[in-house]
């Protein structure tokens, strides 16, 4: 029994420039390098997360150009002049915590903390796109992010209490 | 050494956020892939594709010709012989099966090759191009396969678990009503969200650094003693943040070996990732399990006899049984109990333990069948649980009074919250407009293990406090209560507490599994705390220059960063009497030891093997208790049950973390949820493939899933454990949980499902 030798794709390498967290990048990559491997293994960005590297778990969610992204799917260099950001840049000057980073300490929304960056991210997008209306809206939005240790109702409170102002509907 | 008087509590028990939140929050903690390290090569694994059956030959020229590959190797690479492992689980089931010793394939998914390349993309490039050819065996892949027997070679044939008392087949004659079924629970993977990793750099021959995700600083060295013969001393393994554990970082994979073995052959670091799909193979899961019951009541309705005939699957070589017969020999009054537990052989790797191994599938037979014996009797099922409820004067198991039992308040207040008593009993009786409504609950129960345990506790020149551990935090909280521990035993500012685990060298301590690491590390974390503060009092009390000179060290108490007589402010800040000492630190190590275990216990620890003392000691049995009600709601059409409310009553002891031990619980209890009606591996009995071996198709509940969960804590200190009081909160939320969903799902169904996850297809 034999499994069948794969052709070779193409392995060259292209150059990228992009934004992360606000600081431009020139890169050389090979074609295939996802955008999560590149933060993670070339610029030593690893607060974004691998959990699956096939787009299901939500660990690696960033924003690309303000929309989020999951960077495990996407190729970094179809990111070219893009602005992309992750968990590092949350904190605002000085290192204070972001609001919902601060809220996920305070309800304790997680605890390995390994999908936190990923929730996080999705998190504010859910209060920044208004999906944060109820709870029901908040459990549907964040759907798309696991979470092992299962944080679920802390993540709700969470993302609540920074939502805050957005008033309940039912 | 002087004894003190009072250091008022001021964390312990209160709601604390963790104090590692910050980091974790800010993408700052380092997880095991994410280390820098010069130099370093990527590793990627590859994978058998049989079920079983011997390696022909594997051709790696076209993958060594991908530009940056570095190597291949496999077992057709000499000189990467490794001796045999024994002692569990430093050694098998993690290690049963070692890689690349022979072209042997006992399970797909074994990890055969190493492909190692200067990048991530060239060497998984190159993994896809190796031609390995197969001479394939027959196999059994799964529980139900292993069933129709072993033909194969077996060294050391899996023994039978056994438990009788009274006579349970003359009562089960004489009982007025017997009833009969089987349970079915299935593998399930871990799946950590983290994935496992390991960076490995040799530092000449015969030294390493090791960064990987553990529950057990000591396995990995413990296992390169005996394989590669290096002093474990020597090994020094790094890992203060994982991902998540839930038992299948408590051991050492066949992958690590890989990355160490070519790290050497190398002559640099090299790290390698699992894939996710590589999680569901190469390193445990949780067997399935089937429990057959035949019981009997008596004319009251209260158990007269159990017969259970229990079987679990286990890997190919190893023998980790799945003890799934543990709860049904004790959480009932019951004198007649006659218990075979049976392993089955199959080709499926090693299994490992998965949060609470045994405790959580056996429950779900246990209190599945409690449920339809209370309605033989004609009993609501948690008057009926109360009928049978054992005393807390005696374990049914081993005759032996219960250190603390407060089951029945569980019941009450756990009740209370949910409003039970609004239940009514019929099925398909419950509704909200056309939706079906389901209630139903179950009984926890989790056994208190513990380990001997180290720590060191020192102050800094700058008044800050240091403790230090060779322990971990997989999520459970760890850093959280070591730290509230020492602030409270100390007298200072949680904030001025650093807590340093996740290290080979800090002072050594048991894997993190079983829920022992609260009470087990925590008591030594007291001691070496306590201690410091009671030297740094010997000091004062004995310094003619100190304002605490000559006091009565009763009349002590540790406030402010410092000692002071009680009520007053004749006392001192702990930096000066450190001062006048003339050092720059101060240290205290502690060992403990938990009740119930001996010197031996330590002596073991302290040489990196597994201690572990038992629940039940010679005195007492030792368990943590709960009630988990469920309320579903199934769309009458499309049978989709969903949960929109749990609520949880749980006595484990003294809570340390008000915060963090419910979040432990209500993370145990979507567990339970997502095992009554989620999560499963389906493996093809052909071809051994996982067929759901990613996490799109290996159902874990999302936020979605989940309606309200709430966890009550008792909060009972059990004395008899350690003095602390602390029984650990890790586990017991898992059990009894699926139960509950699967019998809220009959409430409001009328459909008895026995086997797990309750699926659309088993309710049509
Ligand atoms: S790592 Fe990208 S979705 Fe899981
Ligand atoms: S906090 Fe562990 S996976 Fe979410």
């Amino acid at each position: 029994m034999t499994h069948s030798v794969w052709e070779a794709p193409e392995t060259g390498e292209l150059p990228l420039s992009l934004t992360v967290n606000g600081v431009q990048r020139h890169l050389t990559l090979p074609v295939q390098a996802s955008l999560l491997d590149t933060l993670r293994e070339r610029l030593h960005l690893t607060g974004t997360k691998k959990g699956c590297d096939h787009g299901q778990c939500g660990a690696c969610t960033v924003l690309v150009d303000g929309q989020t992204h999951l960077s495990c799917l996407t190729l970094a260099l179809s990111c070219e002049g893009r602005e992309v950001r992750t968990v590092e840049s949350l904190a605002g000057e000085g290192g204070a915590l972001h609001p919902m980073q601060a809220a996920f300490i305070e309800h304790d929304a997680f605890q390995c903390g390994y999908c936190t960056p990923g929730q996080l991210m999705s998190a504010v997008a859910c209060v920044e796109t208004g999906h944060a209306g109820s709870e029901g809206e908040i459990r549907e939005f964040m759907s798309g992010n696991l979470c092992r240790c299962a944080a679920y109702p802390q993540i709700v409170a969470a993302v609540r209490s920074v939502a805050g102002g957005q008033g309940e509907q039912p | 050494m002087t004894t003190q008087g009072s250091h008022p509590q001021k964390y312990v028990g209160a709601r604390v956020s963790r104090v590692d939140g910050p980091a974790k929050v800010r993408g700052e903690a380092t997880y095991t892939a994410e280390f820098e390290v010069p130099n370093l090569a990527h590793a990627v694994l590859v994978s058998a594709t049989i079920a079983h059956g011997r390696i022909r030959k594997i051709g790696d020229e076209a993958a060594r010709a991908v530009p940056g590959v570095l190597d291949v190797l496999s077992h057709q690479t000499p000189g990467l012989d490794l001796k045999d492992v024994k002692g569990y689980p430093r050694g098998p089931a993690g290690t049963a099966i070692l890689p690349f010793q022979n072209g042997e394939v006992l399970f797909r998914g074994q990890p055969i090759a190493v492909v190692v390349a200067e990048s991530l993309e060239a060497a998984r490039h190159a993994a896809l191009l190796l031609d390995i050819e197969y001479a394939p065996d027959d196999f059994r892949a799964t529980l139900e396969e292993g069933r129709r027997g072993w033909p194969f070679i077996d060294k050391k044939k899996p023994r039978q678990l056994q438990h009788s008392r009274g006579d349970a087949s003359r009562a089960l004659k004489d009982a007025a009503t017997t009833f009969e079924a089987s349970y079915d629970t299935p593998v399930q993977h871990h799946n950590p969200m983290e994935m496992h990793a390991v960076i490995a750099a040799w530092d000449g021959e015969d030294r390493l650094t090791l960064y990987e995700p553990t529950q057990w600083m000591q396995s990995a060295p413990g296992v390169l003693a005996q394989t590669l013969g290096l002093d474990p001393d020597h090994v020094h393994v790094i890992s203060p943040f994982v991902g998540g554990g839930f038992g299948n970082k408590a051991t050492t994979w066949p992958h690590l070996l890989v990355t160490v073995l070519a790290a050497r052959v190398l002559g640099r670091p090299v790290k390698l990732v699992l894939t996710r799909a590589q999680m569901f193979a190469a390193v445990g899961y949780r067997a399935a399990t089937r429990t057959s019951y035949r019981v009997g009541l008596d004319a009251g309705g209260q158990l007269a006899a159990v017969d259970l005939q229990a079987e679990s699957q286990t890997g190919p070589v190893d023998l980790f049984p799945e003890q799934v017969g543990n709860v049904a020999k004790m959480l009932y009054a019951n004198e007649n109990m006659d218990l075979t537990h049976t392993m089955i052989r199959t080709h499926a790797g090693p299994n490992i333990m998965m949060r609470a191994p045994g405790e959580a599938p056996g429950s779900f037979g246990l209190e599945v069948l409690m449920d339809e014996l209370a309605e033989k009797a004609g009993l609501d099922p948690l008057a009926f649980r109360r009928l049978n409820h054992a005393p807390e004067n005696q374990d049914p198991e081993s005759g032996l009074p219960y250190s603390s039992k407060h089951l029945l308040e569980c019941y009450e207040r756990g009740a209370a919250a949910f409003g039970w008593a609004r239940r009514t009993p019929q099925p398909g009786s419950m509704r909200d407009g056309r939706t079906l409504i389901g209630w139903g609950m179950a009984t926890a129960v989790y056994p208190v293990y513990t380990s001997a345990a180290t720590a060191r506790a020192r102050l800094c020149g700058d008044g800050r406090i240091e403790i230090e551990a060779g322990s971990h935090d997989i999520g459970t909280g760890t850093y959280s209560i070591l730290a509230q521990i020492a602030a409270d035993e100390l007298g200072v500012d949680i904030g001025q507490v650093g807590v340093k685990l996740g290290d080979s060298r800090l002072p050594k301590n048991g894997y993190s599994g079983g829920s022992r690491t609260a009470g087990s590390v925590g008591s030594a974390v007291q001691a070496a705390a306590s201690g410091l503060r009671q030297e740094l009092a010997d000091l004062a009390l004995g310094a003619p220059e100190s304002p605490l000179h000559g006091a009565a060290p009763v009349d002590l108490e540790a406030r402010d960063g410092g000692l002071y007589v009680k009520g007053s402010d004749r006392g001192e800040r702990y930096t000066t009497i450190l001062k006048r000492t003339g050092r720059d630190q101060y240290d205290a190590y502690r060992e403990t030891i938990p009740n119930g275990g001996s010197e031996k216990d330590l002596e073991k620890l302290k040489q990196g093997q597994e201690s572990s003392v038992e629940a039940v000691t010679e005195r007492y049995a030792r368990y943590s208790f709960g009630a988990v009600f469920a309320e579903v709601r199934v769309d009458p059409d499309f049978l989709t049950p969903r949960v929109s409310r749990l609520v949880g009553a749980f006595d484990i002891g003294k809570v340390l973390n008000a915060k963090t031990a419910e979040s432990q619980l209500t993370g145990g209890m979507i567990w339970g949820v997502s095992a009554a009606l989620h999560e499963v591996t389906h493996t093809d009995p052909r071809t051994g493939l996982i067929l759901n071996s990613n996490l799109a198709d290996y159902h874990v509940p999302v936020n979605a899933d989940i309606g309200e969960v709430q966890a009550i804590m008792l909060d009972y200190p059990d004395y008899h454990v350690s003095a602390m009081g602390v029984r650990g909160a890790g586990e017991i939320g898992i059990v009894g949980t699926a139960a509950a969903v699967a019998n809220a799902v009959y409430h409001a169904t009328g459909k008895r499902v026995r086997e797990t996850p309750i699926t659309l297809d088993k309710l049509l």
